[in-house]
Order: C-alpha cells, then sequence, then structure tokens
C-alpha cells in the first residue's frame, strides 16, 4: 500500500478524513490534509516492545493474567486515559463494571466543561458544517483554534468553504491572550481582542451588557477592552448566523461557568437572530468516550460502579485526585490515542495499555503495548461536534492488538463474579 | 433444538387466530409446522392458560442517536426516579431499554429519527440493547442537498436514486421526514412554516418535500410508507396543517407519527381543543393514511425532536429549565426539552384525553401503532397502563375523572364505549407494525417465521398482565421468565435493500465537497460497524417494486 486517500484522522475532534497518506519504512508521511498532530499520528511506527511484568518482558498472555490477578485484588481500581475508540471504550466500561472501577478520562473535568455547562442551562449548538457554510461570524474564545485544532481554519473558517456566505469574508473574533493564527485574506476577516485568560469570562458579560444595553458597573469594566468590545456588540447585531466556539483547554479554572455563560449568550442571541455554540472537544477522544459512556450508563463521564448502580461525580472522580489521595488502589490506563499525555508513575499498582512504551519513563507493574486505531486497526472515533464518526481504517498490517481486544482478554481471565447482571 | 410451546391461547392477527388453543413448534429459531405425531421436543413449556402472541415491536420509540444522549445529559439524576411507570427514568440507557422492552415482551424496536450523518453512532448504540431487533428511519427533507435538487425541478428518478442510496449508505429500512422543509428553514432564521409556505432559501414548500419523497418511497417499491412528521408541532391549530398533510400524498400512502400532538384545535375559552374526531373520521374514509399516536402520559419526561424549529419555539416550557436545540450537518436538527405533563394542568390532560380519542376513533386497528413517542408522550415503560386504557372502560373513566376538571368537560371519551380486545391489541403492538414496516417475518406466529414470542398470564388487570411477561422468546431462545430477565441474546438489524444509479454519487460527491465537513467515501455505514462486535447481524430485506 503506497498511497491511501480520504484516510480518517482520529488524532484530534476536528475529525478530518481528507488525508492522502504515503507509506514510509516505519509509518507513513501525510502528503494532503497534513497538520502536527496528524504527522505525529500517522508517523508512529509500530513499538518493537514486547509486554512487560515489571523489568520482565512476557508473552501478552502472562501479561493478561497478571493484569487480572492485580485488578482481581483490588478493592477500588481506576480506569482512566481512556484516550480510546468506542470498542475500546464499551470494553473499558464493561471491564470497570466487572472491577466496580472508578472512570474518568485523561481530560478529565477540562472534557466535560461542556457537560456541566449543559446540566445546569442546555445550550443551542451547531456543528463543523454548519460552521463550514452558514457562520458569517465566529467568536473563537480562550483559543485561536490552531492549539486545539490545526486545521479550523482551513477547512472551515475560510469564507470561501461557505456555501451560505454570498462570496462574503467571515468575520473571526478570537477572545484571550492567544493572537490569530492566520492571515486576512478575501475570504477571512482575523480580529484579536485581546485579554488575559481570567478576564475572559468578565469580558463575556460586558459583551452580554453591551448587547442587551444594560448598564456596566464601571469599575468592572477597567481592565477590559470596552473599546473593542463594544464594536463587536455592535458588528454582532445585524449577524443572520453566527457561530461561538470554545477550546475547553483554554477557559481557566472555572471553565464550566464561563461555558454556560457561552451558552446563555448563544441562547439569548437566538431571540431574534440564529447562533450556535461548538466546543472544540475531543481531542485525545474524548468525545468518543463520553458518547459511549453515555448510552451505556445515563452519565457522560466521571463515575464509579456499585453493584450495578453508577455513581456520577464529576467533581470528586478525578483520577489525578483519586492518585494523590490514595482513594484507589489500582490504575488501569486504557490508550491508543492519548498521544504525549502519558500518564505518571502511580503510588498504586500500575497497569499500562498504550502504543508509547518507549516514551514511557517509569516501569508500570503490568506494560501491554497496543495499536492505534485509525492505524493499527479500524475503529470508530467520534468528533468533536457529536454528531459524526469517522469510520476508522487499519493501514498496516499490525502484530500489535487493540485496548478493547486486550481488555475483553483481561475480563476473561477474571474470576467469575458471585453476582452479577451481564 | 426442538422447542414445543404447548396449549397456549394464541392471538395471531396476521393468521387471523383470535385466542385458539394452539401448539407452536419451534427449531433452531424458527416456527415450523408441527413434526410427525412421533416426533419429541427437546423441550416443552406448557402454556395452558396462557395469553400466546408474536413479541411486540415499537415502530417509533426514540432509543438511538445523538438526541438521546443529549435528553441523558440534560436530564438530572435526581428527576429519574420521579417518573411515574419505571424507577428507570425516561431516557433508560441501551441496556436498560432492551430489559424493559423484553419484560414487557417486545422483541424488536425501531429508532425512527435517524440523522444519516449520525447513522454509524446511532447504530452502535443501538447494538448495545440487548435481546431487542432493532432499524432506524433515515430522515430527510430538511437536507440541503434534497431541497437543492427540488428547487432545480430535478427529476424525480435523481430524487429516488438519492433516497435510495441513503438507506443503503445508512442501512436504514425506512424514510422520516420531519417538518417538511422547516428545520432547514429555521437556519435561515424562518421561525414557522406551514405546508404551503416555503423555505426562504430554496423556495420549495413542505408540501413538495412530502409529494417528492412518498413518491420516492413508493417507487422504490419500500414497504414502510414515508413517516410523516408534519409541520406545526404541538401547536393549537394543526389540525388544518394535520389534514392538509394526510391529503397532500394524493393517495400514496403515507404514515402520519405522532398524531396526537397534531390533532389540536382552538376552540374554547383556553384557546385549546380536541381534533381527534375529524382527523379520526379522515383517517377511517382513506385507506392510504396510517397513524401511531405518541400518547401523553403524566409524569416528568425529555421531549426529542428533531424539529428543532418547534422545539426552540416550545423551550420557556421546559421543565427543569434547561433545554438545548442544535443545528446539524446541513442534514436536519434536533431539540430537547425536559417535560412534565401534569394532570391537573388543562392542556396536558386534553392532551392525553386526545391521545385516546385518536385510538378508539380509528376504526381500522391495523392503521394505528400503539406509541407514546417514547420519550415525548411518555416513556415506553408505561405501554401496559396504555394497554389497560384502552381495553378497560371502567378504568379509563376512573382515570378521566381525576384529571382537570375544564378538560373533563372539554372531551367526549367518556362516551366513548370502544373497548379494544386482546386480538385488537395484538394487531396494534405488533402485526400492525410488522406489516407497515414490510417485516413479514416477524410479528406473527406462522411456520417459517422468527420464534419471537410472548407468553402473558391473563388477568382482571390488564396493566399488570402487559407489565411481566411470563415468558419471551427471541428467536427462540428463552430470555425472560415471569418479568425477569433469565437470559441474554442479542437481535439483529433488519434494513432494507433498494436499487439505484450509481450516477447519483457524482452529485453527491460534488455535494459533499461544497457542503460537509467529511468525505463521501467515508459517510456510509460500513457493515463491520454493526456486526464487528460479534453479536449484531444485519438482515436486509428487498423491495417490492410495483411500478
Amino acid at each position: 500500500m503506497d498511497n491511501v486517500r480520504n484516510v480518517p484522522c482520529p488524532f484530534c475532534g476536528l475529525g478530518c478524513d481528507d488525508l492522502a497518506l504515503r507509506a514510509t519504512d516505519a509509518a507513513f508521511a501525510v502528503e494532503q490534509g497534513a497538520c502536527p498532530r496528524s504527522r505525529a499520528g500517522f508517523g508512529q511506527a509500530q513499538p518493537a516492545a514486547e509486554p512487560r511484568i515489571g523489568d520482565s518482558v512476557v508473552e501478552f498472555g502472562a501479561a493478561v493474567a497478571k493484569a487480572a490477578s492485580l485488578l482481581g485484588e483490588a478493592r477500588e481500581p481506576l480506569l482512566t486515559g481512556l484516550a480510546t475508540d468506542v470498542a475500546g471504550s464499551r470494553s473499558a466500561l464493561k471491564l470497570a463494571h466487572r472491577t466496580q472501577a472508578a472512570m474518568d478520562h485523561l481530560h478529565g473535568i477540562g472534557g466535560f466543561q461542556g457537560v456541566l455547562a449543559m446540566q445546569s442551562s442546555g445550550g443551542m449548538t451547531t456543528t463543523l458544517s454548519e460552521l463550514r457554510n452558514r457562520a458569517q461570524m465566529v467568536l473563537l474564545i480562550g483559543s485561536n483554534g490552531a492549539d486545539v485544532a490545526p486545521r479550523l481554519a482551513e477547512r472551515f473558517l475560510d469564507g470561501a468553504t461557505g456555501a451560505f456566505l454570498a462570496g462574503k469574508p467571515r468575520d473571526v473574533v478570537v477572545i484571550g491572550p492567544l493572537a490569530p493564527a492566520g492571515e486576512d485574506s478575501d475570504a477571512l476577516r482575523w480580529q484579536h481582542i485581546d485579554c488575559a485568560v481570567e478576564d475572559v469570562p468578565y469580558a463575556i458579560g460586558a459583551l452580554r451588557c453591551l448587547l442587551e444595553e444594560r448598564a456596566l458597573d464601571d469599575g468592572a469594566a477597567d481592565s477590559l477592552p470596552m473599546a473593542a468590545l463594544a464594536d463587536l456588540a455592535q458588528a454582532m447585531r445585524p449577524v443572520d448566523y453566527g457561530a461561538v466556539v470554545w477550546g475547553p483547554a483554554g477557559l481557566g479554572a472555572h471553565g464550566d461557568l464561563l461555558v454556560e455563560a457561552l451558552q446563555t449568550l448563544v441562547q439569548s442571541l437566538n431571540v431574534e437572530k440564529r447562533w450556535g455554540g461548538l466546543a472544540l472537544a475531543g481531542n485525545e477522544s474524548a468525545t468518543t468516550f463520553e458518547e459511549v459512556c453515555l448510552w451505556s450508563t445515563g452519565y457522560p463521564g466521571r463515575i464509579r460502579y456499585r453493584g450495578d448502580d453508577v455513581i456520577y461525580e464529576p467533581r470528586l472522580i478525578d483520577a489525578k485526585r483519586l492518585l494523590a489521595s490514595g482513594t484507589t488502589d489500582c490504575m488501569v490506563w486504557v490508550g491508543g490515542l492519548e498521544g504525549e499525555h502519558l500518564p505518571s508513575k502511580p503510588d498504586v499498582p500500575s497497569i499500562v495499555l498504550t502504543p508509547h512504551v518507549d516514551q514511557l519513563d517509569w516501569q508500570p507493574d503490568v506494560l501491554i503495548p497496543i495499536g492505534v486505531p485509525g492505524l493499527d486497526h479500524a475503529g470508530t472515533s467520534v468528533r468533536c461536534d457529536h454528531v459524526v464518526s469517522l469510520p476508522l481504517r487499519r493501514l498496516r498490517d499490525s502484530r500489535l492488538p487493540s485496548a478493547a481486544d486486550i481488555l475483553d482478554q483481561i475480563l476473561a481471565e477474571l474470576p467469575a463474579r458471585e453476582s452479577s447482571s451481564c | 433444538m426442538l422447542t414445543l410451546l404447548s396449549g397456549g391461547t394464541v392471538y395471531d392477527p396476521v393468521q387471523g387466530i383470535n385466542g385458539e388453543v394452539r401448539d407452536i413448534w419451534i427449531r433452531d429459531g424458527r416456527i415450523i409446522d408441527a413434526p410427525g405425531a412421533d416426533t419429541r421436543p427437546d423441550e416443552t413449556h406448557d402454556l395452558r392458560g396462557k395469553i400466546v402472541m408474536a413479541g411486540g415491536i415499537d415502530m417509533h420509540t426514540h432509543v438511538g442517536g445523538g438526541k438521546v444522549n443529549i435528553a441523558r445529559t440534560l436530564l438530572p439524576p435526581e428527576l429519574r426516579a420521579e417518573v411515574e411507570d419505571s424507577l428507570r427514568g425516561p431516557v433508560p440507557t441501551a441496556w436498560e431499554t432492551g430489559m424493559e422492552y423484553a419484560r414487557m415482551g417486545y422483541t424488536a424496536v425501531f429508532e425512527p429519527a435517524l440523522l444519516p450523518v449520525n447513522a454509524r453512532l446511532a447504530h452502535q448504540e443501538m447494538g448495545d440493547i440487548p435481546i431487542m431487533d432493532k432499524g432506524g428511519f433515515a430522515m430527510l427533507g430538511n437536507d440541503d442537498f434534497l431541497l437543492k435538487l427540488l428547487a432545480a425541478d430535478a427529476p424525480q428518478a435523481q430524487i429516488n436514486d438519492y433516497v435510495s442510496w441513503i438507506l443503503q449508505a445508512t442501512r436504514c429500512m425506512a424514510i422520516k421526514v420531519v417538518n417538511p422543509g422547516g428545520i432547514n428553514a429555521f437556519k435561515f432564521n424562518q421561525r414557522k412554516m406551514d405546508l404551503d409556505e416555503t423555505n426562504p432559501y430554496y423556495g420549495v414548500t413542505g408540501r413538495r418535500v412530502l409529494e417528492t419523497l412518498s413518491t420516492a418511497v413508493q417507487e422504490l417499491g419500500v414497504p414502510k410508507p414515508l413517516h410523516v412528521h408534519t409541520c406545526n408541532l404541538g401547536v393549537p391549530g394543526n389540525v388544518d396543517t394535520t389534514l392538509a398533510t394526510m391529503g397532500a400524498t394524493g393517495g400514496i400512502p403515507v404514515h402520519l407519527t405522532h398524531l396526537q400532538f397534531h390533532s389540536y384545535g382552538t376552540e374554547g375559552d383556553m384557546g385549546f381543543s380536541s381534533a381527534a374526531a375529524p382527523i379520526a373520521e379522515y383517517v377511517n374514509s382513506h385507506d392510504n393514511v396510517s397513524v401511531d399516536v405518541g400518547q401523553v402520559m403524566f409524569g416528568q419526561t425529555c421531549t426529542i425532536s428533531a424539529d428543532a424549529m418547534l422545539q426552540y419555539a416550545a423551550h420557556q416550557h421546559a421543565n427543569p429549565k434547561r433545554w438545548l436545540a442544535a443545528d446539524l450537518e446541513c442534514e436536519a436538527g434536533c431539540g430537547v426539552v425536559p417535560f412534565k405533563y401534569r394532570d391537573k394542568s388543562f392542556v396536558n390532560a386534553l392532551q392525553w384525553t386526545i391521545g385516546l380519542e385518536l385510538f378508539l376513533g380509528v376504526n381500522d386497528p391495523w392503521r394505528v401503532v400503539l406509541t407514546t413517542d417514547h420519550p415525548n408522550g411518555a416513556s415506553f415503560t408505561s405501554y401496559p397502563h396504555l394497554i389497560r386504557l384502552l381495553m378497560d372502560r371502567s378504568f379509563r373513566n376512573d382515570r378521566l375523572s381525576s384529571i382537570h376538571a375544564e378538560a373533563q368537560t372539554a372531551t367526549h371519551l367518556a362516551s366513548m364505549d370502544r373497548e379494544y380486545d386482546l386480538y385488537e391489541i395484538a394487531v396494534i403492538t405488533r402485526s400492525g407494525p410488522a406489516r407497515l414496516l414490510g417485516l413479514t417475518d416477524r410479528g406473527n406466529l406462522a411456520p417459517g417465521s422468527a420464534a419471537d414470542i410472548a407468553v402473558y398470564t391473563p388477568g382482571d388487570d390488564w396493566e399488570a398482565v402487559f407489565r411481566d411477561a411470563s415468558m419471551v422468546f427471541k428467536d427462540g431462545h428463552l430470555v425472560v421468565r415471569n418479568g425477569g430477565i433469565v437470559d441474554i441474546s442479542w437481535g439483529v438489524t433488519h434494513w432494507m435493500r433498494t436499487e439505484h444509479d450509481a450516477g447519483i454519487e457524482k452529485s453527491l460527491d460534488e455535494h459533499f465537497r461544497s457542503h460537509y465537513a467529511m468525505s463521501l467515501a467515508n459517510y456510509p455505514v460500513r457493515d463491520d460497524d454493526i456486526e464487528g462486535d460479534g453479536r449484531g447481524r444485519l438482515v436486509a430485506y428487498s423491495c417490492r417494486r410495483e411500478r
């Protein structure tokens, strides 16, 4: 296979599927549709590493048996990472049910900021195709797009891509500390309203006051770029269809409150015109796990099994907190699409499933190399807007199992539970 | 494996069997003719005194797709225990969905609003529903591709090719249209759109969308008539639109879904009245029209609809006060609004009576299907209660006497004497939906059909009878005993195979390049997306081409 076209890329939430790849000695070069994330992702050589128990190289079967034995002894296991495809998410949920584990995706609450806002106020949302075709104006909050989804501007912001823009350029306004990552063109006009991360919520509050012609406390406006915000409010009024886009990573400590403010802003803009919100979520497959977890448990993540019941504690079931506070006694890392987000060494027994065995700078109790979805095996991953899923392909002969394979094998090795409904 | 179900009282409307004592033989998951007198079954179940029917088929229940997950997200856990009929909540998990349906003797569920671009994930979600067979209706009629074709006066043959391509790409069983052209119009900031109003961008009316799609469905030979959620959902006075919709296909078969939400007049002091009578009368006099009801039950639920335009308009009624509306991928939209139906609310109480008036007013049970439009009118777990309301007039009138007083005087429900019998219940919950869908080997107990069988213990309280099936067999396999799950099996995914000219892909490819955020090549569901986990086999049906 020298050249592969229309390849779906699982390495960020944008879900591009227009890549052309060329096989190289070790992996693939991205010939079309390249970005830093896809180059790194498809450029991964298959690790030569073997499964290990401690520092001993073992067969897969022995590593699986040891993992099952560690999990069998654990009373409060934790499944984290969870950077995997639909099949891996399903298998992780089954294993968590069987072992009565807690689960938290590596982006934890960061990935869930949109969810907490939705559970408070709901929202009005849009998707990538609607953004591309309809949005005359896009507000990028706490992100310049490129920091989260490198091809956002090329594929969806450039006004030339919009079917309903009647040839007019698209206005994109970045609100936050990051400067726009692109140049102005005939079809795309960037603007930057520069403010510190901690001031972004206040800027949004001020913008809403300006739009609704409500008075603003003088003191509150002191540190804000009020003139630019007033101009923005003026420019927003005639927009027929606009989008408010945020990057979960760039929202600061109280991101859930900021997203709620953005969603209520969008809801109020819809009284007169049409606007939609969109989170640039889904990196490291956060939205994939979220969707499967929702239909399997009724909750978006940060859960713990107790019998057949599921407990949802979005603020307490935080992998880092559980590990730091000693309230878990075994960590299972489920990877595949975790990229650079590798786990730190925990103080408890650890089972690590990852393609990145060579990058790990510590020795887990059980280390099992697995393949990368969309490269070593087929699968499904979900895009940032939750609506579209990608048919990931197997692009090379791989000796490495999928996360789902290994998780299912571990489940099968566990001693039978006394009572179970599934 | 040869199984004998011995001596049960069988209700199978497809074979015209109305309460006759019969033996049923099952071999390898199929019902067979009685073998020779000396053949001994490997297993015998004595069903003397029991009611035996085919497994239930829910033709319209929201059990898959992103909107269901949005509802799960929006409905706070503390409200789940408030639901009257079930501790599982109005929007159960995939696992609970299968368990609760099986317990009631159902063996198949169809997701009626599958967004084509969401098909892969919706099928994977439904793949996690145990025991049930599944299927989807692909939504068209607000997608920019179809509206663009209509605006350009494309020939019907090209529309047919597109509709066929969508059925194949999404592995769906039927085509649905929601608020024809209106969801798309909402994206252009139009806030209402009646059947003969035009979409502001394409200049196409809802009527035109209906005519074209119902023709396509008929000409392709898809058995299931076009599934229509028409304009003006929930709007007082929408009866005129609904009557116009039923007439809009010019005699071509058409199915009006959740008809209760479309049967409203504007009479009386409250400006809200029942229009069930003229609508039932229309259905009674037009054989090409079939309906499902979308009965309302009192309690907490969550409304889920692709009708972003009307759900947005209803958002101020959200209870609790959180709601979501979305524009989706140049194909459609969705609106999710939690809602609590109260028997002491005039409007909600009248909605409850309107649904029942429709059930009792439509004479031909083969053209009315039992649904609550789960979870929009109520959770599907309220079906046993609904069946009792239909079968037991005194129970119905007792309930009627407890609702909002003015609603009681605004309905003639108390004077409706009709009581459904078991044969009619078997029609509206199994045989009717199977016939409408074109499922020839489900929804009946004839030799050759799948052994999807529900067994009930008769009693005075029909709600109790249908709440916990005595036994349920799925493909011949015993999965439920006395309302409890005794084993897990995995059903199939039904879909409709159609034929079209592959040339449509050239136009589609251009459209994908200009509108979509994905390539045409990656759009179709791969069979492995559904079958890859080794559980959910695909079963294709072939179309009958009549013209």
